[in-house]
C-alpha cells in the first residue's frame, strides 16, 4: 500500500522536524518552521518521492546490506577453499522465509482501503461539521463603527476585500474566509486602546496576507488522508502553533522590538477574558500559550549567522529525512506504475483452471525480496560440478529442475516442459516475457545465489538475453534467463522447498534434502540421457558425500 | 432576556417601525448592516425560538414580544470561540482539552512576561 509508504517516510522526516522544533524553537526564524512543515505536507499529499543518495533510507540500506550481504555473497577465494565447493550456509533460525507475497484480489475493495475510507471521510466530517455550524454565526456579525479601525483599514489596503466586523459570541479576534477574508473582532475588546487594536488587526491582517486559514485547512487534509498515523497529528497540532508564532513575530518586527511586552500582555488580556468563565485548566492550553509568549518575548533581529545557520539546518534535515534512498525507490515505484510492472496479470499459464486470484511477481514487489529466497546450497559450474554442467550442455535440454511437486526441463529451443507425474508425461508450458533491464535492476538490488557471476549476468541481460517467468500456483516462482550461452534459472520460493537445478551454470540445492530426492533428480537425469548410468552414480555419491561430510543438516530423512 | 447584537438588531427594527414581515426585515439588514437573506432568517428564527418576537401569518409578519426596556444587553457567556476559532485547528485544541487558562496561570504567565521584559 503505497499510502501507508508515504505515511511511514514522511513520519520519519516528521519526527526529524518535531526533535529539532523542541531544541530551537525559539532561537531560528519562524519560517523556518513553516518551510519544514510545508516539505512535510508536501510529503504527505504528494504521491512523488526525490531520491538522494545521502538520504537515511540509502544508509538504512547500507547498513542492512552490511549485515546480509556478507553471508550471503562468498568471494571466489574463499569458495575455492572450502574443499572446492561454494557453500552457503542456512541461517539457524528456520523459518525466517515467511511468505510475504500479498495475494491481491482482482477488483474488489479490500477491507483496509475500507477502513481508510471511513475514517478519512469522518476525519473529514468532524472539520467540516463545525465549521459549517460556526460559520452560521459569523455571519451573524455586525459592522463597527470606530474610527481608529476605518482609518487604519484604509491605510493597509490587501488585493482581497477584508471586512471588520465584530460578534459578541466571541471572546478572541478571529479571521475566517480564504477568498473573501472576513475578521471578527470581540465585543468586549478595548476599542479606545488604540495601540492594541493595531497590534490585533496587524496580526490577523498578517494571517490573511499569508494565506494561514487555506494553510489550516491543508493541513487539515493531511490529517484526514493519514488519520492513522498519530504523527501527522502531532504535526497537525505543532503546526498550526508555528503558524501563530510566525505571525506573531512578523508583526514584532513591524513594531519594533519594544512592543513586544505589550504584544505578550495584549495576548494574556485576551486569555483573562477567556478565563473569568470557566474554572478548567489544560496543560496543554498552558504550554500553548506559555511557548507563545515566550516566543513573543524572545524574537530576535534575524542576523546573517541565524539565517544561514537555518538554512544549513533546513537544507540538511530536508536532503537527510525528506528524501528516499536511491535504488530502491526505483524498484518500488515500479509497483505503482503500470508500465513497469509488464507481468502484473501474471496469471500462471500452469494451472490457469485451479487460480482465481491474481499473483504478483516478486519482481514487481522491489524491496525485501532477499527473504524470499532460498538458503542454497550452489555447485560452481567451474570449480565444483565440470563434468555435469558439460554432459548437460551436450544433451538435449538446457536445464533441468526437480522438486517434489514438479519435474522441469528446459529444451534446446527454449520451451519448458513440465512433468507432474515423476517423468512419465511431459507437457510444454506457456511463459510471461519480462523485460530484460528491469529484470537486470531487481537482480542486482534482490539476488543473494551466488554460483555465478553477476557480471556476466548482467552483461548477458544488457546485451539481449531474454527472461522468461512462470507463476506457480503456491505462489514459487521462476525466471528464466535465456541467450546462446545457455539457460539460467533464478528460483523464487516464499517458502522454503527443497528443490535441485542444474543449468548453465551451476547446480543448486535449495534448502535440506533427502538423500531419495537426490537419487530420484540423477535418476531423471539418466532417463534423460544426460547421465550415462555411471556417471550418475559416481556423481550422486560425490554430491552425497561431500553432504554428509561438510553439511549433515543439509541432508534429510524422508 | 439575553439577547446578541444580531438579535438586537432585529428587535431595534420592530421597535422602530412596529410590526414587520420577515422579507422587509431581511431587505433593512441587508442593506444596513449587510446580512445575506439566509443569515437574518437565522436570526429571526433564533429570536423566534428564544419567545422575542412572534410569528404572525400570513407573509410572515415579526412581532415584538419583549420591549426595549426587557431585552437589555447581557454580557453573554456562550462565547463560542473559546472551543473553535474560525479555522480548524481550535476544534482539535479543544479535544485535547485546550479550555480557559486560571486565574493562577494568567498570573503566572504575567509575571514570565515581567521577568522576561
Amino acid at each position: 500500500m503505497p499510502l501507508l509508504q508515504i505515511s511511514i517516510s514522511a513520519s520519519v522526516f516528521i519526527l526529524a522536524v518535531i526533535f529539532l522544533r523542541s531544541l530551537l524553537i525559539h532561537k531560528l526564524p519562524k519560517m523556518t518552521f513553516m518551510f519544514l512543515w510545508g516539505v512535510a505536507l508536501i510529503q504527505l499529499l504528494v504521491p512523488v518521492s526525490v531520491q538522494s543518495p545521502f538520504s537515511i533510507f540509502t544508509a538504512a540500506e547500507h547498513l542492512s546490506r552490511m549485515f546480509t550481504a556478507p553471508k550471503l555473497i562468498p568471494t571466489p577465494e574463499s569458495s575455492t577453499s572450502i574443499n572446492g565447493t561454494t557453500v552457503i550456509m542456512p541461517p539457524i533460525t528456520e523459518h525466517v522465509t515467511a511468505p510475504i507475497v500479498p495475494l491481491k484480489t482482482a477488483s474488489q475493495i479490500s477491507p483496509i482501503v475500507w477502513v481508510w475510507l471511513v475514517g478519512s471521510t469522518l476525519c473529514a466530517l468532524f472539520f467540516i461539521i463545525p465549521h459549517v455550524r460556526y460559520r452560521k454565526i459569523y455571519k451573524m456579525a455586525v459592522p463597527i463603527r470606530n474610527d481608529f479601525i476605518r482609518k487604519w483599514q484604509h491605510s493597509n489596503l490587501l488585493w482581497r476585500d477584508v471586512q471588520i466586523r465584530q460578534l459578541d459570541h466571541i471572546s478572541t479576534p478571529l479571521t475566517y474566509g480564504i477568498f473573501r477574508p472576513v475578521v471578527l473582532l470581540p465585543k468586549n475588546l478595548d476599542y479606545d486602546e488604540e495601540k492594541q487594536l493595531a497590534l490585533i488587526l496587524t496580526h490577523e491582517f498578517t494571517h490573511i496576507k499569508r494565506f494561514d486559514t487555506l494553510k489550516k485547512w491543508i493541513l487539515a487534509a493531511s490529517v484526514c488522508v493519514h488519520w492513522f498515523n498519530p504523527f501527522v497529528w502531532v504535526m497537525y497540532i505543532l503546526a498550526n502553533r508555528d503558524i501563530e508564532l510566525f505571525c506573531d513575530e512578523t508583526v514584532i518586527r513591524k513594531f519594533g522590538e519594544n512592543t513586544k511586552p505589550a504584544y505578550a500582555r495584549a495576548l494574556v488580556r485576551l486569555e483573562e477574558k477567556k478565563s473569568g468563565l470557566s474554572p478548567m485548566i489544560s496543560s496543554f492550553s498552558k504550554n500553548a500559550t506559555e511557548e507563545r509568549i515566550i516566543s513573543i518575548m524572545k524574537t530576535k533581529k534575524i542576523t546573517i549567522a541565524t539565517t544561514l545557520l537555518a538554512i544549513g539546518l533546513v537544507a540538511s534535515v530536508v536532503i537527510i529525512f525528506a528524501t528516499s534512498a536511491l535504488d530502491k525507490t526505483e524498484a518500488s515505484t515500479g509497483v505503482d506504475n503500470p508500465t513497469a510492472e509488464p507481468s502484473s496479470e501474471a496469471v500462471p499459464a500452469l494451472f490457469q483452471g485451479a487460480i482465481t486470484t491474481e499473483i504478483v511477481p516478486a519482481l514487481s514487489q522491489g524491496a525485501t525480496i532477499t527473504d524470499l529466497m532460498p538458503h542454497d546450497l550452489t555447485f560452481n559450474k567451474k570449480y565444483d560440478v565440470p563434468k555435469l554442467i558439460d554432459s548437460l550442455m551436450d544433451s538435449k535440454y538446457r536445464a533441468v529442475y526437480m522438486d517434489n511437486e514438479i519435474y522441469l526441463r528446459v529444451m534446446m529451443d527454449n520451451t519448458i516442459q513440465i512433468s507432474k507425474d515423476n517423468g512419465a508425461v511431459w507437457k510444454k508450458y506457456d511463459t510471461d516475457e519480462i523485460d530484460a533491464k528491469e529484470f537486470a535492476k531487481w537482480l542486482l538490488i534482490n539476488d543473494p545465489i551466488p554460483g555465478y557471476s553477476m557480471k556476466e549476468v548482467q552483461s548477458r541481460l544488457a546485451n539481449g538475453a531474454e527472461v522468461k517467468h512462470l507463476v506457480f500456483e503456491n505462489v514459487k516462482e521462476m525466471y528464466f534467463i535465456i541467450d546462446r550461452n545457455g539457460v539460467q534459472i533464478e528460483l523464487v520460493q516464499p517458502k522454503k522447498i527443497s528443490s535441485v537445478l542444474i543449468d548453465g551454470q551451476r547446480m543448486m540445492i535449495t534448502s535440506a534434502i533427502s538423500a531419495q530426492m537426490l537419487k530420484s533428480f540423477y535418476d531423471l537425469l539418466v532417463s534423460n540421457n544426460i547421465l550415462s548410468e555411471t556417471h550418475a552414480k559416481q556423481d550422486y555419491s560425490e554430491r552425497m558425500k561431500y553432504l554428509e561430510k561438510n553439511l549433515p543438516n543439509f541432508i534429510v530423512s524422508k | 432576556m439575553k439577547l446578541f447584537d444580531s438579535e438586537l438588531h432585529i428587535m431595534e427594527i420592530l421597535w422602530k417601525e412596529g410590526d414587520t414581515p420577515a422579507k422587509r426585515i431581511a431587505e433593512i439588514t441587508k442593506e444596513k448592516v449587510g446580512w445575506s437573506k439566509t443569515t437574518t432568517y437565522t436570526i429571526i428564527k433564533r429570536c423566534l425560538d428564544k419567545g422575542a418576537i412572534e410569528r404572525r401569518e400570513p407573509n410572515f409578519v415579526c412581532h415584538a414580544l419583549v420591549t426595549r426596556e426587557q431585552a437589555q444587553e447581557h454580557e453573554t457567556t456562550e462565547l463560542i470561540n473559546k472551543m473553535y476559532d474560525g479555522a480548524p485547528d481550535r476544534l482539535i485544541a479543544s479535544l485535547l482539552g485546550q479550555k480557559r487558562l486560571s486565574t493562577e496561570e494568567i498570573s503566572r504567565l504575567k509575571r514570565l512576561i515581567d521577568s522576561m521584559e
